[in-house]
């Protein structure tokens, strides 16, 4: 599962808690955390594309985790996500 | 191989080999270790193959496989260890060891979520001690065996890479969840609370713990998207109206109580994997869990490696088994 499939609209809705599926990785969760809460603490939507950026770079050099291949499956086929909106 | 108890002059057979190493033991002990590609911390504690053991006599060893042929061993002091993702592997994992309750410990307590690359690589490791008889009277500390330094307030890191085929994970075997008590806040970052917010009420915490007779042997959990993290009861100090920890709480960070376990074991075995142990590299669990679920002589489920102040995966952690495995992509 390429993480590069799933659309910023997605991971954004994940940062701001929009959608909550629970996910295995352990890196995932602690990183998603963080980054959800600094966005509730931090004014401006420069802290939303930093929190981006920042969770990309985690998906570049982590897609190949079995656990975190299991979240990406989880995204793409599951929780409140139709087919055609990927 | 198994990761088990050696003796010095086993270790030393290893190390003169050119294995690399992970050890854990007494300072007299890894101050013997010829020099070489490994790293140290002190800890008398251990999850042996034949259950939980103190001593000082033997040294605990984690050999790292021959597949992996690249590393580097740094040392990191209190301004340097916010580098520490940053100088990683991309594609590999690094395992960490610091010294309780020196400026690194509680530097990178604090501030790991915020460093560069936070969580971006596997950064497994542990925080070095001593025997519970020796608080107060030995400092505990970390060996670079590069070196064969000694270091009581710098952690020491062994950043590995990883052929293209294989993949390093870290999990979490955790048997605390959050109780359905009270909802609990911090107004600030910190080892040690005053006030705290009680279900959306400013309180005194020490004397909220003492007036619910609160078990401190349990910890308070905080649910990260789905992790669960501990928050470990050090002390409460009913003359200064405070509460200490062994790990930092965050303001912002909703905790709860943990609920009880009756039986740490079967907790604990419940919890286990139940395939892929044998990709387990490294291990370790937590000395609170050791003591209060006495677990001298008691085996974990195969599971081995020290018994240590504090846990790291990714962050600092407390009551927890933490485990790094290799597995192939």
């Amino acid at each position: 599962m390429d993480y590069i499939i799933i659309p910023d609209k997605v991971w954004l809705d994940l940062l701001t808690e929009k959608i909550k599926p629970e996910f295995q990785s352990l890196a995932f969760r602690v990183l998603l955390s963080r980054l959800i809460l600094e966005i509730k603490t931090t004014k401006g939507s420069d802290a939303t594309s930093k929190c981006l950026r920042e969770l990309k770079e985690f998906l570049r050099l982590n897609s190949n985790l079995p656990s975190l291949q299991k979240d990406l499956q989880k995204i793409v086929t599951g929780y409140t996500y139709k087919s055609s909106t990927i | 191989m198994q990761n088990k108890l050696y003796s010095i002059s086993e270790v030393a057979e290893k190390v003169k080999a050119g294995k690399i190493l992970l050890l854990a033991g007494d300072e007299g002990m890894l101050s013997q270790i010829p020099s070489g590609k490994w790293i140290g911390g002190t800890i008398p504690y251990f999850m042996s193959e034949n259950g939980g053991i103190i001593t000082k006599d033997k040294i605990f060893v984690t050999e790292l496989p021959d597949y992996i042929t690249e590393i580097s061993i740094k040392k990191y002091n209190e301004s340097a260890v916010k580098e520490v993702y940053k100088d990683g592997q991309d594609f590999g994992f690094s395992i960490i060891i610091i010294p309780a309750s020196g400026k690194v410990h509680l530097s990178f307590a604090l501030n790991a979520p915020h460093y560069e690359g936070f969580a971006t690589r596997p950064l497994i490791g542990w925080i070095s001690g001593v025997h519970l008889n020796d608080l107060g009277k030995i400092n505990p500390a970390v060996f670079s065996g590069q070196t064969k330094e000694k270091l009581t307030d710098a952690a020491v890191v062994l950043h590995a890479k990883l052929p293209k085929n294989k993949i390093a994970e870290l999990s979490i075997i955790n048997i605390f969840s959050q109780s359905d008590s009270d909802t609990i806040k911090f107004t600030e970052n910190s080892f040690s609370a005053k006030e705290a917010i009680v279900n959306g009420k400013l309180v005194n915490f020490a004397e909220y713990v003492t007036d619910k007779k609160i078990d401190t042997r349990l910890p308070l959990v905080a649910n990260y998207s789905g992790a669960m993290i501990n928050i470990s009861f050090q002390s409460v100090d009913a003359d200064k109206k405070m509460v200490n920890f062994y790990a930092p709480v965050f303001k912002e960070v909703e905790y709860r109580l943990a609920s009880p376990v009756s039986d740490y074991i079967t907790s604990f075995l419940s919890e286990m994997p139940k395939t892929g142990k044998e990709n387990i590299l490294f291990s370790c669990n937590c000395i609170l869990n050791f003591l209060y679920s006495e677990l001298e002589g008691k085996i974990t489920g195969g599971i081995t490696g020290p018994i240590t102040f504090g846990e790291i995966a990714y962050q600092l952690l407390n009551q927890t088994m933490t485990n790094i495995t290799i597995t192939d992509i």
